[in-house]
């Protein structure tokens, strides 16, 4: 009876294949195409092949083969083999599409990567038309006009290819080898703001082709006593086009006029050029560990020490030759490269410790630092848009800071399958420009927590945490320069002083077998009480149930969720000169209440219509939500009144609809016959009526790229086999 | 007195020895007798170790951690046999606390991802594995999760991420191109939120690379913490934003001139409001490289 056989005593090494293939045809119909349908995804008309998985093992060697959505633009690959316990290798080749839009449309081409181009004689035509200081603006837009008319298709789309090799190694018992090796190519366009001037905005295709490796190699050793994990992480960003040049509609020959009519549309560059993201890259060694000093404490730690570095080429000050004769520097660099680099130290020490069976103890210390080294720099002006030297010296110094934390919780565990846990957290950020102070955040966090399965079908958690942030320069610091005393107390809510209210409930009961029923409720609310201007609160509140049942060999589930996310601040309007401080007229105030509210709603049903034989599976999802703004400014300032919007500032809705019958012929071929029907509309007041050309609503010209509604039926039958 | 103490102490502690070696060896593990062995577990257990053979706990090459199978976890199975299946002489998983289930799992998986479950968050929310993972019967076969797909393991709890899917702006999970475990590590980390990085900012810079910088011109509030701005689970507002721009700028702007501008229905078209409102000229707002880069136009 006490036989002693292992599971591995008298295996047959016989060779397992297993698999399964996925093919069939798609039909899509819909109102108008529009690339939100696309977003992340193919859905291809007519034939496809949608699954291949092979896997193959003997004794405890694998190798196993997955492609989904095999040629299409969201295909992936995944190669896994190895043996188990010893080693295993995984290979991952996953391509993910992001589509913004299929109508933009543009009147550059690009002749070259990074530079935009319009034809010399659309630049001379306007340049003598609305003259070098804008006088005849109407009549050299209606010219621009009509070119924008003739632009043509610049769809908006960025496509990643991602390549992971993973590699797990067991050395020897204790000791396990892992390397991770990644490289992704990003490609595409996605919409840039180029402007020229304030009256001159521009929307652009950004070319992007990016390119990004990473490699993390590890060791672990691991004994009964101790964890540890130390190892190495590199990533390095390289972007091909660093440069965006494009041609300014207005001008053919440089110029810069003096103020006042420096800003005039007709001044400026005949040139626009920005700087893309810079190549980059961080490095950084890292050490994790748990040691178990007694048989229920533990004490938790990770170190990491790693350094971000970018030494891009500058480019100039301006490309406009006209600033050239004004400053002299203007058209070279400040330097040649920017010399940025961050150094980054990352400590993280907990005790865990289980005292008693009934009381439990966790604490700790975190703390991380952004030591930013970049090379300071002391400029004597800078250009504003190509268009404006400003000449206003500036040093330009690093920004840093460092996070910490100090916590503790205690948890009590008196009552069984019950604990509650009261715990008190201190979070410090010091921020530094240079080596200068730039002001602290204390924040103290009190939190209390009850989780409780007092039965086996009854689970319940329950949290508050309330939190109190004090910033070292309040009352010390003014954001906005004024000319007299008066007050404009205006504080930017990421630094501000706030208090903070947390509730996080959750309950699920399951009163009968196979019916899971759970409810959570959450409220945030932060209120800034000593910020009179700026963000003044942020709430948050959300109610949402689910529901899981099994009945016979069925299944039904639903869900809502309802969420409302509100924010008010204040601000000061001041668009009367004199322009180089804040009013002091609080009748130029004005505030904004936004709101977001949303709903979702969802369900389905699986039916095992014959058992083996025959499955239907219905599901339903439905999304809304609603943006709304309440504007407002006391009469007689500036401004004197508000238009509000009328009908809310954006609101979307979602319908998905999927019915699926899967009929199994035998044990290996199985029809799937199909259909899902996708509905999204979307109201937004800053792009519902987006044309290209905007020139004489806002002095501005745009791709056009929308997103518009859609309505998609699509069907399919497709067919499984299984070996 | 001397003459107890000579004769006497070195029986007593000699004695006290053997005592002790006697505790110490009744504490260790059982005979190997006791273990009754997997294809005896069949017997009763059929189609359970069949499946158990099939998973990846039941694969050869697990030797290295036990050779007990069945047994690894529930215990030693001898007397449960020979009582005729009686469930009180083995270590039957409903039967036992939270704590102690998580224990069996921990003795082999208290390393690497779950290197921290102890005092984690998940695990001081009276979380166990098994709320989870299945070993006989798992949705999935890869990490034998209790759901088919991972993000529906997580949205038994997580509700409000749920609905969170379905937002105009999200990051592609419905896809099936980006899971949880991408950014979070269920099982502990020691970073906020259980992000499986050092900051949040560094878990986003590992597929959005190009926003790490350092830049000459940095933008103070981006480099602390993306979620100042960003909202990564699904937002009904453009590119992920927590609030609708231009007043989401205007949160921390409100300078003379146009950023404290209010952009009511008469601005509508306005390029500080209209389409990208105020990216439609600060495009480099994550950080500027450029000499004229102030206020990242550049």
């Amino acid at each position: 009876m006490a036989g002693q056989s292992s599971i591995f005593a008298e295996e047959k090494e016989e060779i397992k294949i297993k698999g399964k293939a996925l093919t069939g045809a798609t039909v899509i119909n819909s109102d108008q195409e529009s690339s939100k349908f696309f977003e992340y995804r193919d859905v291809p008309k007519g034939f496809s092949f949608n699954l291949f998985d092979i896997s193959v093992e003997k004794a405890s060697l694998y190798l196993n083969f997955r492609a989904t959505r095999i040629q299409q633009n969201d295909e992936r690959y995944d190669i896994s083999l190895g043996k188990y316990g010893k080693f295993n290798v995984d290979f991952e080749w996953d391509k993910i599409p992001h589509r913004f839009s299929f109508d933009g449309k543009t009147v550059y081409v690009e002749p070259q990567s990074g530079t935009l181009s319009l034809s010399d004689q659309i630049q001379k035509n306007l340049q003598e038309t609305i003259g070098d200081i804008g006088s005849n603006l109407a009549q050299g837009m209606d010219i621009l006009s009509s070119y924008l008319t003739g632009a043509h298709d610049a769809g908006l789309n960025l496509i990643r290819k991602k390549g992971v090799l993973h590699l797990n190694y067991d050395v020897s018992a204790p000791i396990k080898f892992n390397l991770k090796l990644q490289e992704e190519n990003k490609e595409g366009t996605r919409a840039i703001g180029a402007p020229l001037g304030f009256g001159n905005v521009i929307e652009v295709r950004e070319p992007v082709d990016h390119n990004t490796k990473q490699i993390e190699a590890k060791l672990s050793y691991s004994k009964k006593w101790i964890n540890l994990d130390a190892g190495y992480y590199a990533s390095i960003f390289k972007n091909n086009i660093i440069h965006l040049q494009w041609d300014n509609p207005y001008r053919l020959i440089d110029q810069a006029q003096p103020f006042p009519l420096a800003d005039l549309i007709g001044n400026g560059s005949a040139t626009g050029q920005l700087s893309l993201p810079p190549s980059n890259t961080a490095q950084k060694f890292f050490v994790n560990g748990t040691f178990r000093i007694l048989k229920a404490t533990r004490l938790h730690t990770s170190l990491s020490y790693g350094v971000f570095s970018q030494d891009e080429q500058l480019l100039p000050y301006t490309v406009n030759t006209g600033l050239g004769q004004i400053f002299s520097s203007a058209l070279n660099p400040p330097r040649n490269s920017a010399n940025a680099k961050a150094n980054i130290a990352s400590m993280n020490f907990t005790l865990n410790s289980r005292f008693t069976k009934h009381v439990r103890l966790n604490a700790g210390y975190k703390y991380y630092n952004f030591n930013n080294k970049t090379q300071e720099l002391t400029i004597p002006g800078y250009s504003r848009l190509d268009q404006v030297w400003v000449d206003s010296p500036l040093m330009l110094e690093p920004l840093g800071y460092t996070r910490s934390s100090l916590f503790g919780d205690l948890s009590i565990s008196i009552i069984k399958n019950t604990s509650f846990k009261i715990g008190y957290q201190s979070k410090i950020i010091e921020r530094k420009i240079g080596s200068e102070d730039n002001g602290k955040n204390t924040d103290s966090t009190f939190s209390i927590s009850l989780n409780t399965n007092p039965l086996s079908w009854v689970a319940f958690r329950g949290s508050y945490n309330m939190s109190k942030r004090d910033w070292s320069l309040e009352g010390k610091k003014d954001l906005y320069l004024l000319r007299e005393a008066g007050s404009f107390n205006f504080r930017r809510y990421h630094e501000a002083e706030r208090e903070r209210d947390g509730v996080n409930l959750f309950i699920m009961i399951s009163p009968f077998n196979n019916l899971d029923l759970a409810a959570t409720y959450m409220l945030a609310k932060d209120e800034y009480k000593k910020s009179e201007y700026g963000l003044k609160s942020n709430d948050f509140h959300s109610y949402s149930f689910d529901l899981n049942y099994v009945f016979s060999d069925h299944f039904l589930y639903g869900f809502y969720s309802r969420e409302k996310y509100t924010g008010f601040q204040a601000e000061r309007e001041t668009s009367k000169p004199p322009y180089d401080s804040i009013s002091l007229n609080p009748l130029d105030d004005w505030s904004a209440e936004l709101a977001d509210s949303i709903n979702t709603i969802g369900g389905g049903i699986n039916l095992n219509l014959k058992k083996d034989k025959l499955n239907l599976d219905l599901s339903y999802a439905y999304s809304e939500a609603e943006g709304t703004s309440d504007l407002s400014t006391p009469p007689g300032g500036n401004p004197s009144s508000v238009a509000n919007f009328e009908k809310g500032i954006d609101s979307t809705t979602l319908h998905i609809a999927k019915a699926k019958l899967i009929w199994k012929l035998n044990p290996h071929i199985s029809l799937i016959l199909g259909h899902w029907y996708e509905q999204y509309s979307i109201e937004d007041i800053t792009r519902n009526d987006l044309q290209v050309d905007m020139l004489r609503e806002g002095f501005a010209f745009y791709l056009g790229a929308l997103e518009p509604d859609y309505k998609y039926h699509v069907s399919f039958l497709q067919i499984s086999y299984i070996w | 007195m001397k003459l107890i103490r000579r004769h006497f102490l070195p029986f007593v502690t000699a004695g006290v020895a053997v005592l002790f070696f006697l505790f110490l060896s009744s504490q260790g593990s059982p005979a190997i007798q006791e273990y009754a062995g997997i294809d005896q577990c069949g017997e009763c257990h059929d189609t359970m170790v069949d499946a158990f053979k099939r998973s990846l706990h039941g694969k050869k090459g697990f030797e290295s951690l036990s050779n007990r199978a069945c047994e690894a976890c529930h215990g030693p199975g001898v007397e449960h046999i020979e009582e005729g299946g009686d469930i009180s002489k083995i270590r039957s998983f409903d039967k036992l606390s939270s704590q102690e289930k998580a224990a069996v799992c921990l003795q082999c998986h208290e390393k690497e991802r779950s290197m921290f479950w102890q005092g984690s968050l998940h695990e001081t929310e009276g979380l166990v594995c098994q709320n989870c993972h299945s070993i006989h019967s798992p949705k999935s076969g890869d990490f034998l999760l209790v759901e088919t797909k991972e993000r529906d393991l997580c949205f038994s709890c997580h509700q409000q991420k749920k609905s969170q899917l379905y937002r105009s702006s999200r990051h592609p999970i419905k896809e099936g191109k980006v899971n949880c475990s991408d950014c979070h590590n269920a099982h502990g980390t020691l970073t906020n939120r259980l992000i499986s990085n050092d900051s949040i900012n560094e878990k986003c810079y590992e597929c959005h690379a190009e926003k790490r910088g350092p830049f000459l011109w940095e933008h103070e509030p981006v480099r602390e913490d993306c979620t100042n701005c960003h909202e990564p689970h699904g937002s009904n507002h453009p590119r992920l934003l927590n609030a609708k721009r231009p007043f989401l700028c205007q949160r921390c702007h409100s300078d003379t001139r146009h950023p404290g501008t209010l952009y009511d229905r008469s601005r509508i078209t306005s390029n500080m409001l209209f389409n990208r409102s105020c990216t439609n000229c600060h495009a480099m707002i994550h950080g500027s490289n450029h000499p004229s880069g102030r206020a990242f136009v550049r």
